[in-house]
């Protein structure tokens, strides 16, 4: 505890409310009286006050102060007591009905009563938070949750991780329905920090559908391993929709060869949402197609951040994002493609295109790329507009009113990023959510 | 009755259409000839109300309303339908999607309920087929990836469709062969009533051949120089349109 003094005493008023946090709770989380999980969080802790709250003079967060946005910190939640919930109120009919196996976090704890995905085929599963209990529980449990370097989401929602599913899909198994977690940051000012991790089998295939909502102005916080075998599929649709919630998730994707890895997210408001990711190539002829789309109105901030790191040869990146912004909101899209020496025959490319419905809109591109391999195939591009007046006139031409011509353009727009989404249940109600957020205006 | 008086309108601050009368009663087709420049779709798109467009004096009224004070959208509703020279393509948004809105759009601006999706499909079937446009065609993206020939004879059958009163043809022929230009004449032909009135833009005789006009003008630098039978068409693609653009200057 020494070291740690020593960096907590440096620490400025933004780091000293994450430390104040940690001191008050820390003796009762969960798995608090086992040496390994307080060893485990207090590594995650050291790892936050070493790097500090990021600010706009820290690279990665040049569009994104998160020293200026967040400057308070909610009690944390899910530690006593349980909150009512009702899953079909917090995300909607149509997400709630999507036929799945369902593992619900509400108020940071998982819920058994109102999950089921306990027992199902080829799915082993357990809240993070049962495996923190015993010495020897924890031991194996935590040796395949490291902390990612350099990740100031992950420390956190390690540091104070109340639960997280722990998903392990047997090699070749092919899930018969998605599994969808379900994240309900419902009290008002909490924050509530999950750690998450999914494992895929060799040749495994299978859907995973994250759907976030935040109520009020909760915090939530989030960290997600994903590991996919060697040929193995895996489609990964997340969805965060709130008003005032602060949402900062952080993830690492890992592909072995010849896997197949197709992320779709999709962020609908919420006062700041900071959703990176890592997704490293570990073996040859693997790829991944990135879609993701932001629909922001009022003064909502939505960064969405990720390195696709090419650490082996042969494999392709797509990633396309779609961003709509309205009144005074805010985007930003950072998109790095990194090409490790060796990995000849990289195909990645990058869009970002942003629409932006109102003059005080702003979107932020940062566009990278860092090649060491010679033989590589690596593109970026990135624009901002408006909605084409030409197209509006048409449809008006028609006797379609203006506000329908607009909803039809914009939902047309963001579809190029959320049309690719396969499943029925989910590609519908993505589209009931976006027209939605197109009838609330 | 379509009645324009002394239309005025700029675009960019150069005023293109300069004085321009016509009246085209209901149950005629009037066509509108003229050289490159002269201000056709100019016309077609200050009647139909597109914003860059700006009318600096004189009216247009269509069976007594006042086209010049209506939204596009309300044009569209009191049966005004521009046939565009370039029709839009539009990422993202099936044909389906977009014929459904359109017609329901008009539906509720009188007052009826929305189209069953049954009634809706039956409808599009039976139009399509006489327009030669499969359905797989009309599940894609509206007009992308579409031949010139097939991007008109949609605009048709959103014609059809809508079933509108005042119907503005701008260059209807232009990039479609004597087959194509046959079958959309023949949609066009199959909406002509005592109600309706048709105005057919076109560079060419040619189509005047299939949708037989009753008047023809010639218009040349914003204004009709001359009009008449529909013999005039004939006389104009032999004589070419040079002495009007002259007289015009
Ligand atoms: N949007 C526009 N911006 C600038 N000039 C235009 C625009 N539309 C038309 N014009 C000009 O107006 C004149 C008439 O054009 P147009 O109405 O397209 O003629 P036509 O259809 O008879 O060929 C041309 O000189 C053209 O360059
Ligand atoms: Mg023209």
């Amino acid at each position: 505890m020494t070291i740690h003094q020593a960096i907590t005493a440096a620490a400025t008023p933004s780091e000293q409310r994450f430390l104040d946090l940690y001191a008050s709770v820390c003796g009762r989380l969960p798995g608090a009286d086992v040496p390994a999980v307080r060893a485990w969080r207090e590594e995650a802790l050291d790892a936050f006050a070493a790097m500090g709250v990021p600010h706009r003079r820290v690279e990665a967060w040049k569009y994104t102060d998160l020293r200026a946005l967040m400057t308070t910190v909610h009690p944390l939640g899910g530690i006593d007591g349980s909150e009512q919930v009702e899953v079909i109120a917090s995300i909607g009919r149509a997400l709630a009905n999507i036929d799945s196996y369902r593992a619900v976090f509400a108020g940071g704890k998982f819920r058994a009563d109102l999950s089921t995905i306990q027992g199902a085929p080829g799915i082993s599963f357990a809240p993070l938070c049962s495996k923190l209990k015993s010495e020897a529980d924890a031991g194996a449990t935590l040796a395949a949750l490291p902390l990612p370097e350099r990740d100031i989401i992950a420390a956190l929602s390690t540091a104070f991780a109340t639960s997280g599913a722990l998903i392990s899909i047997a090699p070749g198994q092919k899930l018969d329905r998605p599994i969808h977690i379900i994240v309900i940051a419902s009290g008002e000012a909490n924050a509530y920090a999950l750690r998450h991790a999914v494992t895929l089998g060799d040749g495994a295939e299978a859907t995973i559908i994250e759907t976030h909502v935040g109520a009020g102005a909760a915090q939530a916080w989030s960290y997600t391993a994903l590991d996919i075998g060697k040929g193995a599929t895996l489609k990964h649709a997340r969805l965060t929709q709130s008003d005032a919630a602060l949402h900062l998730a952080s993830s690492t994707v890992t592909l072995g060869e010849g896997a197949i890895y197709e992320p779709t997210h999709a962020a609908i408001g919420g006062a700041l949402t900071r959703s990176e990711g890592t997704i490293r190539f570990n073996g040859p002829n693997a790829r991944t197609t990135y879609n993701a789309a932001i629909l922001a109105r009022g003064h909502s901030h939505v960064d969405f951040t990720l390195v696709v790191d090419h650490a082996a040869p042969h494999c392709e990146s797509r990633e396309l994002v779609k961003v709509v912004l309205d009144d005074r909101a805010k985007g930003v899209f950072q998109g790095k493609v990194a090409v490790q020496r060796g990995a000849q025959k990289t195909d990645g490319k990058q869009m970002a295109n942003a629409l932006l419905l109102s003059n005080d809109a702003e979107f932020d591109s940062k566009p990278e790329l860092e090649i060491f391999a010679d033989d590589v195939v690596c593109g970026h591009g990135a624009t901002a507009g408006q909605l084409d007046e030409d197209l509006m006139f048409y449809l008006k031409s028609r006797g379609i009113p203006e506000a329908q011509a607009r909803a039809l353009l914009i939902a047309a727009f963001v579809g190029a990023a959320l049309d690719t989404v396969d499943n029925e249940g989910l590609h519908a109600a993505l589209d009931e959510k976006v027209a939605a957020w197109l009838a609330a205006k | 009755m379509l009645e324009i008086r002394d239309l005025r309108a700029e675009v960019d601050g150069k005023e293109i259409l300069r004085g321009f009368n016509l009246t085209v009663p209901k149950g005629e087709v009037h066509a509108i000839m003229g050289p490159n420049g002269s201000g056709k779709s100019t016309l077609s798109y200050v009647l139909s109300g597109k914003e860059d467009y700006e009318v600096t004096g004189g009216s247009a009224t269509w069976n007594g309303q006042d086209l010049l004070a209506m939204s596009p959208e309300e044009r569209a509703q009191a049966g005004v339908f521009l046939a565009f020279q370039y029709p839009m393509e539009i990422p993202g948004v099936a044909s389906l999607t977009f014929l459904r809105a359109a017609m329901n759009a008009h539906r509720k601006a009188r007052g009826e309920a929305e189209i069953s999706i049954p009634d809706f499909m039956r409808a599009v079937k039976t139009e399509a087929e006489k327009l030669s446009i499969s359905m797989e065609m009309l599940k894609r993206p509206l007009n992308v990836g579409f031949s010139g020939g097939e991007k008109k004879r949609n605009e048709v059958l959103q014609m059809a469709l809508l079933k509108p009163t005042l119907c503005l043809l701008d260059e209807m022929d232009s990039g479609l062969d004597i087959d194509a230009i046959r079958i959309a004449a023949e949609g066009v032909n199959r909406l002509r009533s005592p109600d309706t009135a048709v105005v057919v833009i076109t560079h060419y005789q040619r189509l005047l051949n299939y949708i037989v006009p009753d008047v023809v003008h010639v218009m040349a630098r914003g204004q009709v120089l001359r009009s008449g039978g529909k013999e005039l068409a004939l006389e104009l693609e032999e004589s070419g349109y040079a002495s009007y653009d002259a007289e015009a200057a």
